[in-house]
């Protein structure tokens, strides 16, 4: 049989490359290095100063609003959510995207993911930073947020663990801390990079600090790669947790249109479907302005647009049960919820979401949809409006016509209302600017990671670029090894090699050697190095492990503690010690302190930060964040033989051999 | 045995093919023990109708979710096109053959339908307003048509796949792999519209007063980990006989693994929103069904569920070491197979027991019967073709599958 499956996988058609353009990665380098240190082009001063502009309107407004009072928004009985809510909802939804692209795809090893995840988790991040303005602003008095700490306030009270609110507050504001943590993690590498690269001054400081001093090692790679899978388990819990918990702002409620069980699952996929199509939104301009064709091909538009069908069928199905269950179950209030919404003065917002999220979507189901920038780009627009109407929707409608006629009333938008939504797109899109012209806005470690010559067991093509450096290079070889500045003992022979087989060959040579204290530099994790360098399994699981039974365990006994013991105070009929009204803050500290468990574990195990080392020193180490791959040897090595392990390096086919001291 | 290795020029005989298990046993030992236990479930039925009727709507939806939870997870696979996942095809396949049977196994459900449903009795769907309201939907005829519909639904959409399947394994045809993912595509969304509404005709309108939207969901979630748990049983089964060397990898199984704990956790995330939105807004409507079973001794079976369904699996699946030892592996499926099982009891039987959990010998009679039938089916379904969907291009790849 393994004759027959061998004749018929040989005719399996092959796979094309996910980055076009017959990139390096060195051009990659280049490429995505240029967008942050090349000169501002003049495309990004008009955009942004449009931006700013909004962002002025919105913070002019969100003053006027905290100075004056909500009064000023069209907000009355009996609709007493309206804008202010359904933005953040609508934001929150956004962010969720990022977190998909980042954390759940990765789980599930979608290649394509590397081009898009660090500018779709930015989004991630300043999506959640508006949604975190509304929702502050909603307050009425915003400079009270505090009291939603859990510490005694001014009128010693704690605050109700029993409330959708707080649980709202324990979510939005981790979800924000590990996105945050998250991203920031991701950017370790490639600040390394921007750090190498910079000249010089103030900016190699700033990129150099940031970086905590990263350098490649292949050991701070195992740990690094074992963090990363540990926060994307933790972001995917933490991105269905969050929108599940804001559902629950309204699905614990009795209002009807609010209470339905189906809320959860279905506010996450909505969330998901909004961000991806906030995604196409922003990819698709930016990737003809910054020239990142190459990158962001047509293979990555077209898996969006099938996700966003997908989860736009999701969707189309909560709806769809919605309304079944508004006609089967018991409640006429909930039937004329949903009449009132189909025929009611805000039908038209109705059928806006229908018809934006329900039908157009499901023209992706033509490939010329799916692979036209400028048609999904106008299908991503219609689903972003259509879930703004979506939310308002759910928020409005279900609060406007009351359970009794006399209480009936109609919700209008102020102009304060009207400004501070653009305001939010403002801050929104200010902020996406700054981040392309300050932080490299694709994954360069992990777009390097799925080059086809990033796998050690392909066979470079010779690459013209250093081919008269690599000659000088080689010549260098043969000069004494020695040629640091002596200013302490040896700390290490460095070698450069050629690609990550070549590095990987040699690693296996030296150990084969007898040689132990071995590390290689190189910038991407190269796949079977741990097992070369003989590493045991990460130890990050375990800090991850304790910080989760430690978030648990603070989480739970704190508000045990608070609402049974401290402050009993009776809250909504619910009984004092809740243990089901706990859950979904015990459940966001203990995703919250397992991801500040695997950070805490990636740095203290490879001890970082470290801002020098002594293989800085290497004449041409700046390209270990590059394109280099080296291989040290420690002085500290029983097998050390300055003579004998600089001639092995070089037979190992290691270029530009030095002795680098402490 | 589907050989097809004579028909090929220049193909060796095919070994694995040669040694497709001769011991049929297992076939016979299951059908035996489906007309004994079917025999004794027969003469309950004529003793305690009613009991029967409820045994019988348990155990026939345990071993329709299993089908369907295959059927699912065979359609994701095609539709992903998930590489590593190639070499477990087949075998979801052969879960997903016992549905072709359901029709048949329908019968003696529609003959006690009054038995089962309130709105299915007339002198009630004539007077109480509620169920008079609903007759459109809920009345029996209406009800046996959905059903059949959905259950030849299911069957055809099986049938197509397996029929594909079994196309390659002889043509190695390229085109039947897009064939098969388009069928997936709409037949993805027929079942999960099918699986919703199944499961609302079947279970929750046990209770006709009782609606909660997100029911098909918690149903899909239950398939979906049940039928995994089937999945990695049986795979293990089959290593364990050594028909699956060099096939079906430690690595693979990992891989199943994890998932298992994914939808673990799914699992318990659906039945815990269901719980904690009913808990919190207290509608006296709704609660009254969770009340029932926090009641006398269905409260135990309740935590039982949490602790049983999740609690325990979770835990046992953290370790990386435990999803890569078949003992580990297979343990945690069979107790997430019990649990499921648990899992329809404790949504079906509080409608008949509302005071307290009384477990009945038809119970567990009724469940042999249909239970074996099922694995007859499969174990019979498992000596026709190959155990790797051979003539697929991707297989290569996926043989040589390996966890990073």
């Amino acid at each position: 049989m393994n004759e027959r499956i061998k004749e018929y996988g040989g005719a399996a058609p092959i796979e094309p490359s996910l980055i076009e353009g017959g990139h390096d990665f060195a051009s990659l380098t280049d490429l995505v290095s240029g967008l942050v240190e090349l000169p501002t082009p003049r495309w990004w001063w008009i955009i942004f100063s449009i931006c700013a502009v909004l962002l002025v309107i919105g913070g002019l407004m969100s003053v006027y609003v905290i100075s004056t009072g909500i009064g000023v928004w069209g907000m009355n009985s009996p609709v007493g959510w309206a804008f202010d809510i359904t933005n953040f909802v609508f934001w929150v939804g956004i962010g969720h995207a990022g977190t998909l692209i980042s954390a759940i795809l990765f789980l599930f090893r979608q290649k394509w993911r590397s081009s898009l995840n660090r500018f779709a988790e930015a989004m991630t991040l300043f999506a959640v930073a508006c949604a975190g303005l509304f929702v502050t602003i909603h307050l009425g008095r915003a400079w009270l947020f505090w009291y939603l700490i859990p510490a005694p306030n001014s009128i010693s009270i704690y605050p109700n663990y029993r409330s959708a609110l707080s649980w709202d507050f324990a979510a939005v504001a981790t979800y924000a801390t590990v996105s945050t943590m998250f991203w920031f993690y991701g950017l370790i590498p490639d600040l390394a990079t921007l750090r190498d690269r910079a000249e010089g001054g103030i900016r190699r400081r700033i990129y150099g600090l940031l970086a905590l001093g990263w350098r490649g090692s292949g050991r701070h790679w195992h740990n690094y790669e074992s963090t990363y899978l540990m926060l994307a388990g933790l972001a995917t819990a933490l991105v269905v947790s969050v929108h599940t918990i804001v559902s629950f702002d309204f699905a614990t409620s009795v209002i009807p249109g609010w209470h339905s069980t189906i809320f959860p699952p279905y506010f996450v996929t909505g969330a998901i479907f909004s961000g991806l199509s906030m995604v196409i939104t922003l990819i698709v301009p930016l990737r003809v302005l910054c020239g990142l064709k190459d990158l962001v091909g047509p293979r990555h538009l077209e898996v969006l647009c099938k996700l966003i069908l997908a989860t736009g069928m999701l969707l189309s199905y909560g709806y769809m049960i919605e309304l079944f269950n508004a006609w089967y179950g018991g409640s006429p209030m909930e039937r004329f919820v949903f009449y009132n919404r189909m025929t009611g003065p805000y039908a038209w917002c109705y059928w806006t979401m229908m018809v934006c999220n329900v039908f157009i979507p499901h023209l992706f189901w033509f490939r010329w949809f799916r692979t036209t920038p400028w048609a999904m780009f106008l299908v991503a627009i219609c689903v972003n409006v259509g879930m703004w109407f979506e939310r308002f929707v759910i928020v409005v409608t279900s609060l406007h016509r009351d359970y009794l006629p006399s209480s009936w009333g109609m919700f209008y938008p102020t102009w304060v209302d009207i400004l501070l939504l653009i305001g939010g797109f403002g801050l929104f899109s200010t902020l996406f600017m700054l981040f392309i012209r300050l932080l490299p806005m694709v994954a360069l470690s992990e777009v390097k990671a799925i080059l086809p010559a990033a796998n050690p067991h392909h066979s470079p093509a010779p690459n013209p670029r250093h081919e008269t450096e690599e000659a000088e290079a080689s010549r260098e070889t043969s000069a004494p090894a020695s040629a640091g500045v002596f200013d302490g003992p040896p700390h290490c022979a460095l070698a450069r090699f050629d690609g990550p087989g070549e590095l990987l060959e040699a690693v296996k040579r030296l150990v084969a050697a007898g040689y132990r204290l071995l590390d290689t530099y190189s910038p991407f994790p190269i796949h079977g190095m741990e097992k070369a360098l003989m590493l045991k399994r990460s130890k990050v699981p375990m800090f991850t492990l304790a910080g989760g039974i430690f978030g648990f365990t603070f989480a739970h006994s704190l508000q045990w503690y608070q609402s049974a013991v401290a402050y009993r105070l009776d809250a909504g009929g619910k009984p004092i010690n809740s243990p089901e009204a706990f859950v979904p803050i015990t459940f966001e500290t203990m995703v919250l302190y397992a991801a500040f468990g695997a950070v805490a574990g990636m740095l203290l195990l490879n001890g970082l930060p470290r801002l020098y080392h002594p293989v800085f020193r290497g004449r041409s180490f700046t390209r270990a964040t590059g394109d280099g791959f080296f291989l040290a040897v420690e002085a500290r090595d029983p097998k050390f033989d300055q003579s004998a392990t600089t001639a092995l390096l070089a037979e190992a086919g290691g270029k530009e051999i030095e002795l680098l001291h402490a | 045995m589907i050989d097809t290795s004579p028909n090929r020029a220049n193909s060796t005989p095919d070994p694995a093919s040669i040694t497709a298990p001769k011991a049929s046993v297992f076939v016979w030992v299951f059908l035996a023990s489906a007309v004994v236990a079917g025999g004794i479930s027969a003469a309950g039925w004529s003793v305690e109708p009613r009991r029967f009727a409820f045994s019988y709507v348990i155990a026939l939806t345990f071993v329709i979710s299993m089908g369907v939870g295959s059927l699912a997870w065979l359609m994701i696979l095609h539709v992903a096109g998930a590489v590593w996942s190639q070499v477990v095809r087949r075998l979801l396949e052969n879960l997903t053959r016992p549905l072709a049977w359901n029709l048949l196994l329908f019968i003696p459900l529609a003959m006690n339908l009054s038995r089962l449903y309130v709105w299915a009795d007339s002198s009630q769907r004539t007077t109480d307003p509620e169920l008079m309201r609903k007759a459109i939907w809920l009345n029996p005829p209406l009800f046996d048509a959905r059903s059949a519909f959905y259950l030849a639904a299911w069957s055809i959409l099986a049938g197509l796949l397996c029929r594909g399947s079994t196309r390659q394994d002889t043509t190695g045809n390229h085109e039947l792999i897009g064939r098969m993912r388009r069928t997936s595509m709409w037949g993805l969304i027929l079942l999960g519209l099918t699986t919703s509404f199944f499961s609302f005709d079947w279970i929750m309108s046990l209770d006709p007063h009782w609606s909660s939207t997100i029911f098909g969901v918690y149903f899909w979630a239950g398939s979906l980990v049940g039928s995994l748990a089937a999945l990695i049983l049986l795979t293990l089964g089959l290593r364990a006989s050594g028909k699956l060397d060099g096939l079906v990898t430690i690595e693979h199984m990992h891989e199943l693994g994890k998932l298992l704990i994914g939808f673990v956790i799914f699992w318990a995330y659906i039945a815990f929103c269901q719980y904690l939105l009913i808990w919190y807004a207290n509608f006296p409507e709704e609660t009254r069904w969770y009340v029932i079973r926090r009641s006398g001794n269905w409260n135990e079976l309740s935590w039982s569920l949490l602790f049983g369904h999740f609690v325990t699996p979770f835990f046992l699946l953290l370790p990386r070491a435990n999803k890569r030892d078949p003992f580990w592996l297979g343990f945690i499926a069979i107790l997430i197979i019990v649990f499921h099982y648990a899992d329809l009891y404790w949504l079906v039987m509080p409608t008949l027991n509302t005071e307290s959990f009384k477990p009945h010998w038809l119970d567990l009679s009724v469940a042999a019967s249909l239970i074996s039938f099922y694995c007859a089916i499969v174990a019979h379904a498992c000596r026709t073709r190959p155990p790797v969907p051979i003539g697929d291009s991707r297989l290569t790849e996926a043989l040589a599958f390996e966890n990073p």
